[in-house]
């Protein structure tokens, strides 16, 4: 579904994507990892069209998403992006009915009509685990993990078959966010999701993904199948993340 | 016993009045202890630790109980007192290492002026007392990083910075809030390892507060489970992760991903986070809870397993 080749992205001194080549199959998760600074947001954001790349390409369905230096929007709506931190990423002063609405406005007119009726909104409100009286409310009248959910109904509105998740549950408690991994692995199964799911939690990406690279100093280390990567890394890079991670049952 | 906190309450005032944040709680640390407090947000677990050093906010209000070290209470002690033992005895590491930093001072300036407030020593000697504990906190080329700003630091080499003004007098109680949360794994680790010689050569016992049940496995002897302002499980660390018995200790171990099958659901804790504006009357987990019945609208007793290890719940066997 998604082909990523040779993606570089150079700011004026650093090089923060360096030869990146990825791809992910329809309706599968690839994990990118790695610490702050490695390149993993920047990746996601030239796929979504807010960078510009400073050469390679990015392949969806078949087309290239840069061509001489413009970005050539998939049909509307195909791609969506939910964002790590749910306090900022929510305008305050809008209803939630009017943050879910707001992708519809690059949609056809039919599809905007369907999709602004009531019937439609209550029905993904549900979805997303929240209620139809939900929608005439404000974003700070919301905790950190419902409003994730209306970050997510937001991305699902449009039908996407692609979506970026960019740290969805950094910022959230563990206990909230075992039900938003549970949410975007429903939302998958359902609606045959690809995922660009980042991260810089290994035990998250464990879970979530199928296949995962690692990413350091804007270089993909390392790339293999979740399993694998786990059982046995093959970077030294990768096997001082696994080794450095605080885990609960190592002591088992 | 170096500290001793006994039933412990707390408020907090707002325009909609007062908000219970501590509810009687109790906790110690002995001598070369370190000792996690583990909750998510609202939890009061930062509530705790700046109690302790005696920096709540002035809409904070004390409600009851007493925190003795060695043997005086520091809530009825004068703000001078306080003072004294702050940095000297009792040191402390917050989560954001930039803004526990001036940024307009050198970082050798900067600790020489803590080592000299808590030890009779010249400039000179401070400086080079200040260069030694870079090196204790492992601090490459320490001569060189003395000489430099904060902003010239990476996120990890100032949080180096901030442990070592810590333990420049060494202090014989370190309260270390959330320090490595801001940090990459690697670096956390390195902070951690860190923290745990200090606490085996100098003596340091630690209060450590995170959030993350990893770095509790990882660091603590003993650790104490914080929910809503009320600590709800205790023990040896193996007890409490290994052998919880609350509830929401058990859900919250549950929801953790890690070595969990990817083809189930992540078991959850229904409900969202705790919310100090609707505390229930009974137990505190009573909304979230699986197990709850009607007597867990008056509160639970205390059940003890073996000398270490005790929750406050009905409904444990």
């Amino acid at each position: 579904m998604l082909e990523v080749n040779n993606l570089v992205k150079a700011f004026d001194k650093v090089v923060a994507a360096d030869h990146v080549s990825f791809r992910i199959p329809k309706g599968e998760t690839y994990g990118l990892v790695g610490e702050s600074g490695s390149g993993k947001s920047t990746i996601g954001n030239m796929i979504i069209g807010l960078l510009e790349p400073t050469s390679g390409e990015i392949i969806l369905d078949g087309k290239n998403l840069w061509l001489k230096s413009r970005y050539e929007r998939p049909k509307d709506g195909k791609i969506q992006v939910v964002f790590q931190d749910p306090q900022s990423s929510l305008d305050a002063r809008m209803t939630i009915k009017q943050i879910v609405t707001e992708p519809l406005r690059a949609l056809p007119r039919e599809e905007r009509k369907e999709k602004s009726q009531r019937g439609f909104l209550a029905q993904l409100m549900k979805t997303v685990g929240l209620s139809e009286d939900h929608l005439d409310r404000s974003p700070h009248e919301f905790s950190g993990g419902q409003r994730q959910r209306i970050a997510i109904a937001r991305a699902i509105i449009s039908d996407p078959e692609f979506i970026i998740l960019d740290e969805p549950t950094s910022a959230l408690d563990v206990s909230v966010q075992a039900q938003i991994l549970n949410l975007l692995k429903t939302l998958q199964r359902e609606r045959q999701l690809t995922y660009l799911f980042i991260s810089h939690d290994m035990s998250v990406i464990q879970y979530m993904c199928d296949r995962v690279g690692v990413l350091y100093h804007g270089k993909l280390v390392e790339e293999a199948d979740t399993e694998s990567l786990f059982a046995s890394p093959k970077e030294a890079y990768t096997k001082r993340l696994l080794e450095s991670l605080p885990r609960l049952f190592e002591r088992v | 016993m170096l500290l001793d906190v006994t039933e412990l309450s707390i408020s907090f005032k707002s325009i909609y009045g007062y908000a219970k944040i501590l509810d009687n709680i109790s906790l110690n640390i002995n001598k070369g202890e370190i000792v996690g407090i583990v909750g998510e947000s609202g939890s009061g677990k930062s509530v705790t630790a700046l109690s302790i050093l005696g920096l709540l906010a002035n809409n904070a209000s004390v409600d009851g109980g007493s925190i003795m070290y060695a043997g005086k209470d520091l809530l009825t002690m004068r703000e001078k007192e306080i003072q004294n033992l702050r940095g000297k005895e009792i040191g402390m590491v917050f989560q954001e290492p930039m803004t526990a930093l001036n940024p307009t001072m050198k970082i050798g300036k900067q600790l020489a002026n803590v080592i000299r407030k808590h030890r009779d020593v010249s400039r000179q000697e401070a400086l080079a007392l200040a260069v030694e504990s870079l090196r204790d906190v492992q601090i490459p080329d320490p001569e060189t990083v003395a000489n430099k700003y904060p902003f010239q630091l990476s996120g990890g080499m100032r949080q180096r910075v901030v442990i070592a003004l810590a333990m420049s007098a060494p202090p014989k109680l370190l309260i270390a809030d959330e320090p490595t949360t801001a940090l990459d794994v690697t670096v956390q680790d390195e902070i951690l390892k860190l923290m745990k010689k200090l606490t085996v050569e100098k003596k340091t016992s630690i209060l450590f507060i995170t959030h993350d049940l990893g770095v509790v496995s990882k660091l603590c002897d003993r650790v104490y489970v914080m929910y809503g302002g009320k600590i709800v499980e205790s023990g040896l660390t193996k007890e409490v992760l290994y052998q919880s018995k609350h509830p929401y200790t058990k859900g919250l171990i549950e929801s953790i991903p890690e070595n969990k099958a990817k083809e189930q659901p992540l078991k959850v804790i229904e409900g969202e986070a705790f919310n100090p504006k609707k505390r229930p009357a009974g137990c505190i987990f009573y909304d979230r809870c699986p197990l709850h019945s009607d007597k867990c609208k008056t509160a639970p007793p205390i059940a003890h397993f073996g000398e270490t290890h005790w929750t406050s719940c009905w409904e444990v066997d």
